[in-house]
């Protein structure tokens, strides 16, 4: 499984959103997409996703154009995990599980008992096996992101793309997701807000600044506190942890007078 | 479940024709109806030719009218909300059968579309129906995201400019018996019930919930977002036209059958939803049923709450209706978590 975007640019009348970007997924990797607000990350994931389509250049998965593939073949190969999950309706938490067959399934084909042994299976790998018959729009932030989660497994797909998938969630949960992804072992593209997560998790980091690939790289050869001050434009230092993670303390404008 | 509720209708059905200004028996009114349907008389019970002749020629093209409406209305009313994402479509609310009547009363009054064959009235209101649901789509497109507030006011704007239209047809034809006729058929009644128009409206209504119980899967992705309905590999667009197209020819022959019968398309799916779930797979057969039991117990109720006389069915069904819609609106807004603000 491959996934490799080439020339990805994307204008709305004048303004460049994204400006010839080019990147590359390969097997067994987690890779972060970085960069502060409006710098491009969604709309780059979006078009990888299908969503809108780049003004010009292509995506090619495992080599081949995807913008000639029907939705349900990119759908079996790529799952998503978007940021925003609201929904008008109150489904069952099974009923979206389950949803994730719908690109393996035919007009009318129903769901088999396999099915529910997928779908039964996903919820069990996000901790979400006893929430089956509850109410969608009754769980927490965490828990419905975890759901989406094992929609994106239920899919059986042979990567997942992820759009800040702990934006909004507490600090338990923002870990338990990123734990569980980094565990499925399958290649990972994700959008992440937070530093710390993309350099804890990531193998792989690109980070993006209006619409282009500024750096890319390992965590600990890109991140440096003269490039976090060049793209975040925020003062930091880069600490290492117990275990030997880095950490990246944020300096707080009042402690800066001191 | 769907064989209980199949049962339910079919016993509702039965039951509604045995009352009425001459009460007549279950035993009957059910030999009457086998044999009508299939000219043979079930456990050796000869009904006389008056008891035949009203049972099979009035009082049950009535009921199936009434329950043809039911499932037609609370379908095409669960596929509305599915388009608009929003649990506070209907037919009625957005204008559609507004449309339909618009098509309906230009059709009957100026002849309109008469060359379209024997059921051209319920194909032109079915057009009516089809531009009027296109425009509030359109209409709610403007400027941004569509959202709740402007999908209803779209409605209420376009069905005020179909019902001005259709009231200027009707005073300039200048035709007191057509002018009769369309008002007491914008009231909604189904004592005009004959079989050679309800075959067209019952296949239009069975063949469309069919169709629309074989697509339960995308109506589910459609309550999703196109977003995510792209990330499981269905593109929507063309999807909620058809599905547009079809409710509009459901809704058209309904309120050319029917007339204007309200909020019967709000009210089904939101009480099946409560009780069954949103997943569509069993929410459109039950709504379905559950629609046309509604109905003919409320034609039962018109007919027999006041002595004499009946009251119009839509007349009744707003009057319940109403109230319902402005609790679903204010409770909308009082947490439930069945349904949020965008």
């Amino acid at each position: 499984m491959k996934i490799e975007a080439s020339g990805l640019t994307f204008q709305v009348g004048d303004k460049i959103i994204l400006a010839k970007v080019n990147a590359l997924l390969e097997e067994g990797k987690f890779i972060g997409l970085i960069g502060p607000n409006g710098s491009g990350k969604s709309t780059f994931l979006k078009c990888i996703y299908r969503v809108i389509k780049p003004t010009m250049g292509a995506v090619y998965l495992d080599g081949k154009d995807i913008a000639g593939m029907p939705y349900k073949e990119t759908a079996k190969r790529m799952a998503v995990v978007a940021q925003h999950n609201f929904y008008n309706f109150d489904f069952k938490v099974m009923d979206i599980v389950l949803m994730g067959r719908s690109p393996h399934k035919k007009m009318l084909e129903t769901d088999t008992r396999e099915d529910y042994e997928i779908a039964a299976e996903s919820l069990r790998s996000v901790g979400m096996e006893d929430f089956a018959d509850r109410h969608f729009l009754t769980l927490s932030g965490g828990e419905q992101q975890r759901v989406i989660l094992a929609r994106a497994l239920t899919q059986k797909t042979e990567c997942i793309i992820m759009d800040e998938p702990t934006n909004h969630l507490d600090i338990k949960y923002q870990l338990q997701i990123m734990d569980i992804v980094k565990s499925l072992n399958l290649p990972i593209l994700a959008a992440l807000h937070d530093l710390n997560m993309a350099v804890n998790y990531c193998d792989y980091l690109y980070a993006l600044r209006n619409g282009e690939v500024v750096a890319c790289g390992k965590p600990s050869e890109i991140i440096t506190e003269a490039f976090l001050l060049n793209l975040f434009e925020v003062e930091a230092e880069i600490l290492h942890g117990k275990n030997g993670q880095m950490v990246i303390a944020y300096h707080a404008g009042h402690f800066k007078k001191l | 479940m769907t064989f209980l509720l199949v049962g339910v209708l079919f016993f509702s059905i039965l039951f509604a024709a045995t009352k009425g200004a001459a009460e007549i028996p279950v035993t009957d009114t059910f030999s009457a109806v086998v044999y009508g349907l299939t000219g043979k008389t079930p456990f050796h019970n000869q009904v006389s030719a008056p008891v035949f002749d009203i049972i099979w020629m009035l009082r049950l093209p009535r009921v199936v009218l009434a329950a043809a409406t039911g499932m037609g209305l609370s379908v095409c009313g669960v596929i509305m909300q599915a388009i608009v994402k929003n649990p506070l479509a209907d037919p009625y609310i957005l204008g559609v059968s507004s449309g339909a009547s618009l098509g309906a009363t230009a059709a009957i009054m100026l002849g309109i579309g008469a060359s379209l064959g024997e059921s051209f009235v319920g194909l032109v209101a079915s057009g009516g129906a089809f531009m009027v649901s296109l425009g509030v789509l359109i209409l709610s497109n403007c400027g941004g995201r569509p959202n709740s507030i402007k999908l209803l006011l779209s409605g209420m704007a376009l069905s005020a400019v179909c019902g001005a239209i259709s009231s200027f047809i009707v005073y300039f034809a200048n035709n007191i018996e057509g002018m009769q006729t369309i008002t007491y058929w914008l009231m909604g009644s189904f004592a005009n019930a004959k079989w050679e128009n309800l075959i067209v409206t019952c296949t239009i209504v069975l063949l469309g919930v069919i169709f629309f119980w074989s697509q339960y899967r995308i109506l589910n992705l459609m309550l999703l977002g196109d977003e995510t309905a792209i990330t499981l590999g269905t593109d929507l667009n063309l999807y909620r036209q058809l599905y547009l197209i079809v409710s509009a020819l459901i809704v058209g022959f309904v309120v050319y059958a029917a007339g204007m019968i309200g909020f019967v398309g709000l009210i089904i799916p939101h009480v099946v939803r409560m009780m069954a779930g949103t997943d569509h797979k069993r929410l459109l057969p039950f709504s379905a049923l559950a629609g046309a039991v509604f109905l003919v117990w409320s034609d039962l109720l018109c007919r027999s709450i006041l002595p004499r006389t009946e009251l119009p069915i839509g007349i009744f069904i707003s009057l319940i209706g109403a109230p319902c819609f402005i609790y679903l609106m204010v409770k909308r807004s009082g947490g439930f978590g069945r349904a949020h603000e965008n």
